[in-house]
């Protein structure tokens, strides 16, 4: 797999409505790379972590590379949509190329996670367990649904690798 | 010191102050306070192994075996 800097450091802003200053500023980075590192394995029989797509002709054995992205991240307060719960919805962009980096798949996964709101619970408190159900979310569907991808799944029957 | 002198260094000592704040320092003080007025939140998950079976085809297969088959 490869992280680039965008989704190794991603990092979102909450803007105040009404002054339009930076009012909350969530980092998402290293539990999105600590999701990726606990599921990927979970999924494939050996995964290693590349720098660039050019560092793959390091690996002889390498049959595909994996590129995750965030595309999109939003948050719910309670502050802004008077609802009794935090949100977290990210919308990804995953992507399978060969080593040499031939195309293989291209597909758009989304997570979603809330978590009510407590009495004297922090906004920090909130957002992380909203975010910790949005993430399981997307490991639950990623493991659970990357053979049935139609891409991914034709990928994985060229190499012999579906049992039936 | 005389009560006099006492009061007299006091509201100097007060002037001065006021006369801080009401200028440079006010201005830094809200400055400051704008540019810290963002609330900084690190996500931390913690992500157990999934319990997904690696050999997902052979695991219901067994299962089927086991449960499904004489």
């Amino acid at each position: 797999m490869i992280y680039d800097d965008g989704f190794s450091n991603h990092s979102f802003i909450e803007i105040n409505d009404t002054t339009g200053d930076d009012q909350y500023i969530i980092n998402s980075g290293a539990s999105q790379i600590a999701l990726f590192n606990t599921m990927l394995p979970a999924v494939f029989e050996e995964v290693v972590q590349l720098d660039s797509l050019e560092s793959a002709s390091n690996y002889s054995e390498l049959d595909a590379v994996f590129f995750p992205a965030i595309e999109e991240f939003q948050v719910g307060l309670p502050q802004k949509t008077r609802l009794n719960v935090y949100e977290i919805w990210v919308k990804y962009n995953m992507r399978l190329a060969r080593a040499n980096g031939d195309y293989i798949a291209d597909w758009v996964m989304t997570a979603y996670g809330k978590s009510p709101e407590e009495t004297f619970q922090s906004v920090d408190a909130g957002v992380n367990d909203a975010a910790n159900v949005a993430l399981r979310d997307l490991a639950a569907s990623f493991t659970l649904g990357l053979s049935n991808i139609p891409e991914v799944n034709e990928w994985l029957r060229s190499e012999n690798v579906l049992g039936e | 010191m005389s009560s006099t002198n006492f009061h007299k260094t006091a509201n100097t000592a007060a002037e001065l102050i006021r006369s801080y704040f009401s200028r440079a320092g006010l201005v830094v003080l809200v400055a400051l306070l704008t540019a810290c007025s963002a609330t900084v939140i690190n996500i931390e998950g913690s992500f157990p192994a999934p319990l997904v079976q690696k050999n997902t085809a052979d695991h219901w297969r067994d299962l089927r075996r086991r449960f499904f088959q004489p």
